[in-house]
């Protein structure tokens, strides 16, 4: 494996710590200045580390913006892996909780925006104003709830009491691609054309996504005894692990070269949400769901595959908005 | 007057001489201030062009590769005057204290 010498570190520092155009400026003067030095030993002598360069220019607040704006989308990818694993039982929260949870996260993200100076402006001011209305509007209808699902998740970890599901899963893929698009706007200054790597990693998710979807889809309408194979729970599982990986990956490569790498990260928690569902269909089979013949009832199989394509239906939706 | 605004007004004095390019910069510089990191000087040329004191441009060499240039602008003249007048000031008060 080829190592990276010292512009290739100090050209991946600038593109992690700067913003874009920041860093393409900056790389282009190291690549200038370091063509005129001996070696990697000289340019560390005289420079520092790679990494030194950098952050000597960064904004503390934007380098803030940067990290908080990852964890925050690792969380979204994350947590629906994890309640896989859990087998569903993970994140039981109220209704009314998902919605303020849907609501805090944008908006304190919104809010980190504004402090850390925004991208597009725009975009900004009316998420955090439609956010603020909403969560106005919310407390306004529910206020003794909403106070009240505030302390759930303490109250089940003292006193062990179970709330009924649902915290929507599919909250996620809206959550990511909410906070990308606040974080990155839309639009490229400069117009460049969309990479082969982008478009072919794009068709490596959806081909992902299309065998878990048509899969279900598959079992249902056709042979259910399918979704009794073990393995087919494990694949799912496989299959949310390589796709939080990828959400990782296109997460980093969306800051570091292309914000329009986004399209993958919303397909990967597409896929995620799906695997999810796939996955938790099979641990919550109910007899109730079968009819005389030992086949699922139709209400049963259409309600199933509402679900499923509805979350591909937004997520194809959202991902190609963000190639913007 | 701090050492970074020495910094500042040596390297807007390069720059109203003529055009110069990022590295040629930095060696001058560090030749005078030679306990200041070079990266560190890096810094200060891209704060001045941050604040739209200088401007870059890519320029030819003979028989080399375009390099990104360096330009002073009418408001880095306008900064560089009033960082050398402030100079002037400290170096003639130090002139009467003796130093």
């Amino acid at each position: 494996m080829k190592r990276l010498g010292y512009f290739e570190k100090l050209s991946l520092a600038a593109r992690w710590f700067l913003p874009q155009d920041e860093a393409e400026s900056v790389v282009d003067d190291y690549k200038d200045i370091l063509r005129e030095v001996g070696g990697p030993e000289e340019a560390v002598e005289r420079f520092g580390m790679p990494w030194k360069p950098v952050i000597e220019l960064a904004d503390r607040k934007k380098v803030l913006r940067w990290h908080s704006f990852i964890a925050l989308i690792t969380f979204c990818a994350l947590v629906p892996v994890v309640d896989i694993f859990l087998e569903g039982t993970g994140f039981y929260l109220l209704d009314l909780s998902g919605d303020l949870l849907l609501c805090g996260i944008v908006y304190l993200f919104g809010l980190d925006v504004i402090l850390g100076g925004s991208n597009s402006k725009v975009i900004t001011w009316v998420s955090i104003v439609v956010l603020t209305l909403a969560g106005i509007f919310l407390f306004m209808l529910h206020p003794l709830e909403l106070i009240n699902n505030l302390f759930a998740p303490l109250k089940r970890a003292v006193f062990g009491i179970d709330f009924p599901i649902c915290f929507q899963k599919e909250y996620f893929i809206i959550i990511g691609a909410a906070i990308s698009m606040v974080y990155f706007g839309f639009g490229c200054k400069r117009r460049q054309q969309i990479k082969k790597s982008l478009i072919l990693s794009c068709a490596a998710v959806l081909f992902v996504i299309a065998c878990v979807y048509g899969f279900v889809m598959y079992c249902f309408y056709v042979d259910l005894s399918l979704m009794m194979h073990f393995e087919i729970i494990t694949a799912c599982e496989i299959a949310a692990v390589l796709l939080f990986i990828g959400a990782l990956l296109s997460a980093i490569m969306m800051k570091m070269f292309d914000h329009r790498w986004r399209a993958v990260y919303i397909l990967c928690i597409m896929g995620i949400v799906i695997c999810f569902d796939a996955h938790s269909l099979w641990w919550n089979m109910d007899p109730s769901i079968y009819n005389e013949y030992g086949m699922p009832t139709a209400m049963f199989v259409k309600e199933v595959t509402s679900v499923l394509t509805w979350d591909l239906g937004y997520g194809l939706v959202l991902a190609a908005i963000s190639l913007l | 007057m701090l050492k970074k605004d020495l910094i500042k007004l040596s390297m807007l004095h390069l720059l109203t001489v003529n055009d110069r390019y990022g590295y040629e910069v930095l060696s001058v510089l560090h030749r005078i201030f030679t306990d200041t990191q070079e990266s560190a000087i890096y810094a200060l040329l891209r704060e001045l062009c941050r604040d739209k004191y200088t401007e870059s441009y890519m320029g030819e060499i003979s028989g080399g590769p375009a390099r990104k240039y360096y330009r002073i602008t009418d408001s880095g003249r306008e900064k560089y005057d009033q960082l050398a007048e402030q100079w002037r000031a400290i170096k003639k008060f130090l002139d009467e204290l003796g130093i």
